[in-house]
Formats: C-alpha cells, structure tokens, sequence
C-alpha cells in the first residue's frame, strides 16, 4: 500500500530505515511542497498534496534513492507551484530557492523532470532510447512512471468528469507504463502498474461520485479570504490590457 | 448495532478511498450524492488549510468520514464528517471563525438541514477537559442528534491517532498530556455511545501513540498550534488584512488583561 499522506510517508521510511540526514531532507522537501501547492487539486478532485506524496512514496519503494523521493515530492513544482507574484518568477530565482532548501542534487532532478516532455508518441520513443540515458535521466523517467501510475491509485482517474474516456485508454496505458518500467529495469513498478491497473479496470464508479466540472488538468482553488486579490489581479491585467490596446492603434 | 472498524492504516485520507469505502459501505446514490456534495464544499472552504502534523486538513475531514462510514453512521453523519468543523477553520472568505445565519445556509444547501445541524452543534460544543465530563456525564440523557454530534467527535479524535499522526506534531508534549488525561473518558463515551469496537481500537491507538517516539527529523520545527491556512505565494500580501482585523481583539484582550493585573493590585493593597 502506497502512501497518501506526509504521515503515511514518514512512517514508511522510518520501517524501510531512511538515515538522519534522509529523514531531514525529505521533511525539508514536504515543507517546501505545502505552500507551492496550496489549494491545488488533481481533475479527480485528489489534493495535489496527496498525489505527490504518492508520488513519492512510489518512486521510495522501487527505488529506494532519498534524493529522488524528495524529487518526488516536488516533481512538479516548477510546472504547478506558486513561487509568487501569479507566475512571474523568473526561472533563476526559482531554482535557487529549490536548491536552498533541498540542495542541488533534488534540484536537478526536478529540473529535468520539467524539461521531459511527455505524451503516448513520447513515451514510445523513450522506450527506445532508455539504453542511451544517463542514469539521471533513467530516474527522472522512472519517476514519470510514478507520478503516472500514482494517478490511477485506486481507481482515481475513474472520478474524474471524463471517466469514461480514461477507462476507455486504460489498458493502452498499462501497456505503455509497464513497457518502461520493463525497459528500466525496475521489475518492482512494472507488477505495481500491473497491479494497479488492473484493480482500475475491474472498479466500479456510481456516477453521483464523479467531479461534475470537466477539468483536464490540475486546477487550484484559492482560499476564500484570497479569493478577491486574484479578482484584483485579472482586474490589473485588464486595465493594462485596456491601456495598451490605444497605443497600439495609434502606432498602426 | 455493527463494530466493523476500519483497521489501522487503512482509513481513508483521500477523496478517491473514501469514495471507493462508501461503495463498498453499501450506501444509498442519493446518500452518494450528498455526500459528495459535501466533499466538493470541503474542497472549497478548507482549500489550502494544513493540520499542525503538515498533513492537509481534507485529509483529515475525510478520515473522520471513513471512519463514521466504517461504523456504519448515517449518511448525514458522514457528510457532517466531511464539513465537521467548518464553523471553526472553514474559510469563507472574511478571515473570521464565527457561525452567521449566512454560513449556515450555505452548508444547509450543500448537505441538507440534518447534517448542518450536526456541524452547528459539534462547533457550538465545548470540547476541553470541563465540557467532556460534563459530556459524559449527560450521555445516556441526551437526544439522539446530540449523542451523533459526540459520536463524531470521538471519531474525529481516532483519526488523530491512526498512523501516530499527533508525535509529528511540533507541541506533541503537550497533546500527549491531553491525550493522558482525556483518553479514558473519549474511550468511555465511545462505549456508551453503544459502539464498543470504536472503543477499543480508540483505547489502542491512544496507547501506541503515548508509547511511541518518531525521529527527531521528522517534527515540525514550528510553532503552530492549530491547523492553519497556507496562503498562496501570489496572495500573500493579502496577509495584512487578517492581522488589521485582528488588531482591535488584540487590543481588547490586552485591556482587559491590563484591568485584570490593575484590579488584583488593587485588591492585594485593600487586603
């Protein structure tokens, strides 16, 4: 069973006997995580929290590598998080708040992840190219099979609005997911993807359960009290929008 | 009445488990329905609010859920699981924990008049040493909604407990010293309460967790105290609105402690 909350996680490296210095980066890397993902949900209507706990908690079982499950928890901080001021964080400045407080070595690894780009085309041609990897980029890959196969826990996809889409695609993505893991030489994922799948496949989903607005993506709900500065901010955006449209027909 | 409970480290802390436990729990598609009503509320007012642990408060709200689920609770109670104490650390959007006719409507539309009543009672409740005595004193005489309301509580403090959950907390001391104390009569209410299951894995629990540590590295190095909200990078400056409104309570408390000290002075210099 695979971890859905930092509580459950921590219980799990402390079983599998995660050293001092483990135990303190990867506490460092979920107290990073919290406010980067605050309010943000998978389409499933998971918090993303417990998705990349999951995540990690994945990537710690067939891997076993504390950097990468750190990496894990922050996978998908530079696509997701909130670094502030709506996005506009320059990409510098980001990494080396990352490294500051996680070190350089989960920093790349969460770099690299945003820089693999993914997609069924995509994930064909990593299946070729895995010999040629450096063993960084083979764990950043094995990660991406993690973060994939934590999605389809317990059925998870089967709660989104399209639901019926997701069962439809789901054997294609067993196949895939498990070819990769085949190809990394990681036999521990490879029967979790068959696992996992497989209870998603045989799960039935009542559709009063399922989220009732179509979402693709994660999406994040602001706390209520902060709900009206993001008002402001589209309002900000607009009156510059409104300022510059005139100049523009000037100049034409 | 059923003692299934759900085991150790299998409660639910996810929207996707407890959807899956309901299913299989053998609730009603209406009963669904609300409560995944409930749910999606929850997603809304506790969006960004963390334990003190560092787990997320839905988490939380939904092991509560599971738990009632597991004993079999009515559909209401569930709901009420999920939205338990929204009075209390639900955000509506004004910064203020007060229940307002408003709020309450709000949550009536969601999980229906039953269920809100639950949560209205459960945040009305006093919850300390003084109002569990009285509590437990006043079991076998109360109502059957007010017993419900206590049910929720005792789950609610399981939950607390699975996965020793409260020695990742940064004031594990002190709840531990709560726990000593008030771990007997939660673990009574529960068998009073006619679910004698809930009480003994609740006395188990409460046990593992007074005889075990956790390393060091893994606390909380901070000093909260209560769940709180993790306000997102881009609003943050909308923080100095909670701490304005909060300035006149401060300035209050301070007065009133400022007459306290002055009038015990001037009750010393009588004497």
């Amino acid at each position: 069973m695979f971890a859905q909350t930092n509580v459950q996680l921590y219980n799990q490296l402390i079983r599998d006997g995660c050293t001092a210095g483990d135990l303190t980066l990867i506490r460092r890397a979920y107290e990073l995580a919290v406010p980067l993902f605050t309010g943000l949900y998978r389409p499933s209507g998971k918090t993303f929290m417990d998705h990349v706990v999951g995540t990690a908690s994945i990537i710690h079982e067939v891997q076993g590598k504390p950097a990468l499950t750190a990496a894990g928890l922050l996978h998908s901080a530079y696509s997701h998080g909130d670094f502030g001021f709506a996005g506009r964080v320059s990409s510098r400045v980001r990494s080396k708040r990352m490294a500051e407080a996680v070190g350089d070595e989960v920093e790349t690894y969460v770099r690299m992840y945003d820089e693999l780009s993914w997609s069924t085309r995509r994930a064909r041609e990593l299946q070729e190219q895995i010999d040629d990897m450096t063993p960084a980029w083979r764990d950043v890959v094995s990660l991406r099979v993690a973060n994939e196969l934590e999605d389809h826990l317990y059925g998870g996809t089967l709660y989104c609005y399209s639901a019926a889409r997701h069962r439809q695609g789901l054997e294609k993505r067993r196949e895939l997911l498990a070819g990769l893991a085949l190809r990394l030489g990681l036999p521990a994922l490879q029967h979790a993807v068959d696992r996992v799948f497989a209870e998603c496949a045989g799960q039935a989903v009542v559709p009063e359960l399922l989220q009732r607005v179509p979402r693709i993506k994660s999406y994040r709900l602001l706390p209520g009290s902060c709900r009206r500065s993001a008002w402001l901010y589209l309002y900000g955006m607009m009156k510059q929008l409104r300022h510059s449209a005139p100049r523009k027909n000037r100049i034409s | 009445m059923t003692t299934s409970i759900v085991p150790m480290g299998m409660c639910a802390q996810t929207s996707i488990q407890l959807f899956n436990q309901l299913q299989r729990d053998g609730y009603q598609a209406g009963q669904l329905r609300m409560i995944a009503d409930a749910y999606f509320l929850a997603m809304r007012l506790f969006a960004g609010r963390v334990e003190v642990s560092g787990k997320s408060f839905l988490g939380h709200v939904t092991g509560t859920a599971s738990i009632l689920s597991a004993i079999s609770a009515p559909a209401e109670l569930v709901a009420a699981g999920l939205l338990h104490n929204v009075y209390c650390n639900g955000d509506f959007g004004d910064y203020r924990r007060k229940i307002t006719p408003g709020r309450r409507k709000r949550i009536r539309n969601a999980i229906g008049e039953t269920a809100e009543q639950y949560v209205y009672k459960f945040a009305s409740r006093r919850w300390n040493e003084a109002g569990l005595r009285q509590t437990q004193t006043q079991l076998q005489d109360m109502p059957e909604l007010d017993r419900h309301v206590v049910l929720l509580y005792v789950a609610e403090q399981l939950e607390k407990h699975l996965g020793l959950e409260v020695l990742y907390r940064g004031d594990h001391e002190q709840r531990c010293q709560y726990y000593r104390q008030n771990g007997p009569l939660l673990v009574d209410m529960a068998q009073q309460l006619g679910y004698p299951g809930l009480s003994r894995q609740l006395q188990e629990a409460i046990e593992k967790t007074l005889g075990s540590t956790v390393p060091e590295e893994l606390r909380r190095r901070d000093d909260h105290r209560f769940s709180y909200l993790s306000i997102p990078e881009s609003c943050r400056r909308k923080r100095m609105v909670p701490a304005l409104l909060a300035l006149p309570r401060r300035i209050r408390r301070q007065l009133r402690k400022h007459r306290g000290t002055s009038s015990m002075a001037a009750l010393q210099k009588a004497e």
